[in-house]
């Protein structure tokens, strides 16, 4: 056998090995270009599916939460959806309204600069909540109408009202002349009182998110 | 490449042998001498057969066999020896080469030993060397035929039972005697660990005395023994003859019971050692039946020229570039099969993925059918549905925060029947926090009075002041209910018509 001839062999041989190890290369890049296309496919199907997963489930939660304020939506009364937020004028009447109904001097009422409450409950997607802190001092006749003013005064109010404290004291004994003011039509309040109470009202929602998909 | 095919080219002074060996069958040519007409017969043959190996079986007068004793050294070492004195000698165009022994441990033998062979190269073993390196065939190797049919021997050694009286106590020395068509009669004497010399006889049978050439050629041989195995007996050499059955006839005859003889033809040798095709009956020569055992065993020692060397590092790139190609193909077609299986594997993995979100749209279908039937689907206004969660949400939270101060106050109508006079009532939610309020939350109602005692005792306070505490706490049995005492150091000299008490309510309801 020539070595010129075995030269040739080997050098063909190398080529075609070169070439066999190039389409080799082609086939594996290929096998995993392909393996990688499969998985990305894959994934974006199963991102899909756990999107509509999530959304099924933020919806049957939904549905859930639904079920049961729907009920107690029914039973709030309009007062307390209100959502014009805390208006000091339509206080000052009704103070004066219900105080003559129940004899009521020397009220005296105090808010304190609204809050907008954005954490815990009041995170709340459709609308807002703010929050008004109020002191609220008068004289009464007798306890009976201090207490009635206080609840029909409160209940008054639009939104809902927390009553954190609240006393009731009797400033003196009634004396002889204060009976004969009496039996002569005079109105003696002896009876005074110290309210404060935490005011929610609801007011529209200043930045509106974009509506979920359902 | 991998076929059994191969060429055996026996070379002697009387011409070549050509043998085309193919598993079984043998293909032979015998050429005499090289001329023009010879070659184009070779050139036919081997295009023929361009993939066959060849290897060339020399079988020349000239073949030198020395054998040198060392101290018991290690076969490196040795070889590296052997190595050394062929390059060390003066000739040159020789084929050389060497077999190394090294006794074992056991057999108390305290020397080394080598064979140093020698092949003179003729003008007509360097002409078919020539011409055989020109062919597209491969030329793998020189071989020379007395070492080579070693295995030839230990075949029929094998095969052939040999007579009781041929054990040997201390040597186990045999000579066999061929006679082949190329290179005439040989005598080649082996050891059991291969040859030890070999030498070409003449016989005429046609001559009245070649008989007793015979034995003389025998006992010349036993007396080139003895200067290697002094000790040795006539009759530990065993003779074993693979001749033609005219000579055979004559051999019988010979009446010497010092010589230890088997005798053979050719073809009762072939037929013993399982080639039962490859010669006839009346074959004379033995030339084709050592091809076919070279062919078919492993080889024993190869000679070669810088060419061959050459030629076989070659060979051996060649090798390595389709065992590369092989690997490469072989990858190509499991990453193809790895393909096909992954495209499968992947389709399954898709359609499973698939049916994941068929099915998990199917069941946002069924919450979607089902929120439609709770009407919270109304006109798809999600923010509706928002609306009342939150509304309702706060409303749940807001709604009742703390406890009814009215109900609470009425509920204490009972201490005017206690003889007492409630000066102050308050309220309080001590834990309220505006940010986070919770409906269930802890409430306190202080009341402040006085307890009338009429008669002044101050027995009657305290029992006065025991039955309201008891009132009170029956009358809130779900709070707790706490005083501020009557003081121990109370005089109890004095007369007490009134006296101030403060009770505290508390809890969660």
């Amino acid at each position: 056998m020539k070595s010129t001839h075995l030269k040739k062999q080997i050098i063909r041989h190398f080529s075609i090995s070169l070439a066999l190890a190039l389409l080799a290369s082609i086939i594996i890049y290929y096998r995993l270009n392909q393996e990688q296309k499969s998985n990305d496919a894959i994934h974006a199907i199963e991102l899909d599916t756990l999107d509509i997963t999530n959304k099924t489930a933020d919806l049957e939660r939904k549905i859930g939460e639904v079920k049961k304020y729907k009920e107690i939506f029914k039973t709030i009364s309009e007062n307390r959806k209100n959502s014009n937020g805390i208006k000091i004028n339509d206080i000052n009447s009704k103070l004066e309204d219900i105080g003559n109904r129940y004899n009521i001097s020397d009220s005296a009422i105090k808010v304190s600069f609204p809050e907008t409450l954005k954490e815990g409950i009041f995170n709340m997607t459709t609308i807002e909540m703010v929050y008004s802190s109020v002191d609220l001092s008068f004289k009464a006749i007798n306890d009976i109408e201090a207490l009635l003013f206080v609840s029909q005064f409160t209940n008054s109010l639009p939104g809902y009202v927390v009553i954190n404290k609240l006393s009731i004291a009797k400033s003196k004994d009634y004396t002889d002349a204060d009976l004969v003011g009496i039996s002569s039509g005079q109105k003696i309040r002896l009876i005074s009182s110290q309210v404060n109470f935490y005011w929610y009202v609801y007011k529209p929602k200043t930045e509106k998110k974009p509506e979920p998909e359902i | 490449m991998l076929s059994k095919k191969n060429f055996v080219i026996t070379i002697g002074d009387f011409g070549a042998i050509i043998a085309l060996h193919n598993g079984n069958t043998i293909k032979s040519t015998f050429i005499a001498t090289l001329n023009d007409e010879s070659k184009v017969t070779l050139k036919n043959l081997f295009d023929e057969h361009k993939s066959t190996p060849i290897r060339i079986l020399l079988d020349n007068l000239d073949q030198t066999y020395k054998n040198k004793s060392y101290p018991l050294i290690s076969l490196t070492s040795l070889r590296s020896i052997a190595k050394r004195e062929i390059n060390s000698d003066g000739d040159r165009n020789s084929f050389k080469n060497y077999i190394p022994f090294i006794p074992s441990k056991s057999s108390g033998i305290k020397k080394s030993e080598c064979l140093f062979i020698s092949i003179s190269r003729s003008e007509m073993i360097d002409e078919w060397v020539k011409i055989l390196l020109e062919i597209p065939n491969r030329l793998v190797g020189i071989y020379a035929l007395p070492i080579e049919s070693f295995r030839l021997f230990n075949i029929l050694k094998k095969k052939i039972t040999q007579p009781v009286n041929f054990k040997s106590k201390y040597h186990n020395l045999n000579c066999l005697i061929i006679q082949n068509k190329i290179g005439g009669t040989r005598q080649i004497v082996y050891s059991e660990h291969g040859i030890i010399f070999t030498r070409i006889v003449s016989y005429d049978i046609t001559e009245v005395d070649w008989l007793e050439k015979y034995e003389q050629d025998i006992y010349s041989t036993f007396e080139y023994l003895k200067r290697s195995f002094p000790n040795i007996n006539i009759t530990e050499l065993h003779i074993t003859n693979i001749l033609s059955e005219q000579i055979l006839v004559h051999l019988r005859k010979l009446d010497n019971i010092e010589l230890k003889i088997i005798n053979y033809t050719p073809y009762q040798v072939a037929q013993e050692i399982g080639y039962k095709n490859l010669l006839t009956p009346d074959e004379v020569y033995s030339d084709l039946l050592i091809s076919k055992v070279f062919s078919k065993e492993k080889k024993v020692l190869k000679f070669t020229t810088p060419q061959i060397i050459v030629l076989e590092k070659l060979f051996l790139v060649l090798m390595s570039s389709y065992a590369l190609s092989g690997i490469i193909t072989v990858t190509i077609f499991v990453t193809i099969v790895s393909i096909a299986l992954f495209f499968g594997k992947t389709r399954s993995l898709v359609k499973e993925a698939n049916n994941k979100k068929i099915a998990a749209t199917q069941n946002m279908s069924q919450a979607i059918t089902m929120a439609s039937k709770e009407d919270l689907e109304e006109n798809n206004k999600s923010s509706d549905l928002e609306n009342i969660i939150d509304l309702g949400k706060i409303d749940e939270h807001l709604k009742s925060v703390g406890k009814d101060f009215t109900k609470i106050y009425s509920e204490l109508n009972f201490i005017r029947s206690y003889n007492t006079e409630l000066n102050n009532f308050g309220y309080t939610l001590p834990d309220f926090t505006y940010q986070n309020p919770e409906s269930l939350i802890r409430y306190t109602v202080n009341i402040g009075g006085n307890i009338l005692n009429k008669t002044g005792d101050i027995d009657d306070l305290f029992k006065g002041f025991d039955r309201l505490y008891n009132i009170t706490k029956k009358s809130f049995p779900n709070s707790e209910v706490t005083y501020k005492e009557i003081p121990r150091s109370i005089d109890f000299t004095k007369k007490y018509y009134d006296y101030p008490i403060e009770f505290t309510i508390s809890g969660t309801e």
